[in-house]
């Protein structure tokens, strides 16, 4: 599963999402991506999930890029545990996901066969998505 | 390439708010600009811009019509809503049509490779749009390259591309497009899948990153020694089993 490989601190604060994603809210690398509508946290294991059911469904043919990393540590105190005595302990990882945010990129593969990868990996998600092309001023 | 009529009218209430004023009323505020002369803000309707560079390839030549004057210029930059791919604001390039200009192309990948029809390779494009130098009516709506040769790891590069009428700016050793071999995807056993499952859940918490900063780091060996005399305990009944079993190995000696 992604995560980073080192961190400078162990704990992060949680932070807002507002607004939309005007970083990587493009088609770059491929030629379909999957785009999210929501704002929320991704888990590492939500990617991971998508990630499987991306390639399964595509099978040999085509290239994927994975848009999101989760480089955000999110905490929890275990159960049953009074409140204070500090910040819990890393538990997972998530990727900050704004609306706009391109999650996923596929290449290589038919219009049809991409969108439908791209549905089975929206529905491992935890964000409501749009399927999305390349954009360029004047096509159509 | 001909050149687009435009209206285009100038805008004094410049600044966001004068910008979202201007797209609810239904127009796209942008600036004009380049050649030695001020920049100008204005807006265009979207409607009109909209039908206007429908179909027309990437670098449209407009002829802005601001003030009573006409203006030729090219769209060097559009910016757009992340959602719903609305324009939110144009830069107009002032040109000259007896002036080279360097201006991206897009770039056509034409036929089958080879490696993709036999060989069941995928075709990758690198480069996606080429700078040329050019004058603004000989700017091409794109650029072909013929594919179809490409076995699986070939790749196909600047300097095979013939653009009559441009001068290709570009280095000529950058790749357009290659072949590349097709992802052979391994399917996991069942049971593997449940036993990684089980060991990922069990194990979310033991794979930490290593932290970068020392300082903090010990910081946090700290809290957790605070926090974990328990555990500090069982650390040292584990050393003491150590011991036992050097003492057992020296029995057996």
């Amino acid at each position: 599963m992604l995560m980073p490989k080192r961190v400078k601190y162990r704990k992060q604060q949680r932070g807002r999402m507002n607004g939309k994603a005007y970083r990587g809210s493009s088609v770059t690398f491929g030629e379909y991506g999957l785009m999210s509508l929501d704002p929320a946290w991704v888990t590492n294991r939500q990617i991971e999930a998508a990630r499987v059911a991306i390639t399964r469904s595509i099978k040999r043919g085509g290239k994927m890029w994975i848009r999101v990393f989760p480089d955000k540590p999110v905490t929890k105190k275990p159960a049953e545990t009074r409140m204070g005595k500090g910040k819990g302990a890393p538990e997972f990882w998530v990727a900050v996901v704004k609306p706009g945010r391109i999650m996923f990129e596929l290449e290589g593969i038919s219009r049809a066969a991409a969108q439908e990868a791209m549905k089975l990996g929206a529905s491992k998600l935890s964000v409501r998505t749009r399927f999305v092309e390349r954009h360029e001023l004047g096509r159509e | 390439m001909a050149v687009i009529p435009l209206t285009g009218a100038r805008r004094d209430d410049i600044g966001k708010g004068g910008a979202r004023k201007a797209r609810a009323a239904g127009r796209i505020p942008g600036v004009l600009y380049g050649h030695g002369e001020e920049p100008v803000a204005l807006s265009v309707s979207a409607r009109e811009f909209e039908l206007a560079v429908r179909k027309q390839g990437g670098n449209p030549i407009m002829g802005l019509g601001l003030d009573g004057g006409e203006h030729t210029a090219l769209i060097r930059a559009v910016q757009y809503d992340p959602i719903s791919h609305d324009i939110l604001h144009l830069d107009f390039l002032r040109i000259s049509l007896t002036e080279t200009i360097e201006v991206e192309v897009a770039i056509r990948l034409v036929g089958t490779p080879a490696g993709v029809k036999d060989g069941g390779g995928i075709l990758e494009p690198i480069l996606r749009e080429l700078k040329v130098r050019c004058l603004p009516t000989a700017i091409p709506a794109f650029v072909e390259v013929d594919v179809t040769a490409l076995e699986i790891g070939d790749s196909v590069h600047v300097s095979a591309i013939s653009a009559p009428g441009v001068t290709i700016v570009t280095d000529a050793e950058v790749t357009v497009a290659t072949v590349v071999p097709p992802t052979v995807q391994v399917e996991e056993k069942p049971a593997e899948e449940a036993a990684a499952a089980a060991a990922t859940a069990a194990g979310a918490t033991a794979a930490e990153p290593e932290v970068i900063a020392k300082g903090k780091k010990e910081e946090g060996e700290a809290e957790e020694g605070k926090g974990g005399k328990e555990g500090k305990g069982g650390k040292e009944g584990k050393g003491g089993g150590k011991e036992g079993k050097g003492g057992k190995g020296g029995k057996d000696k």
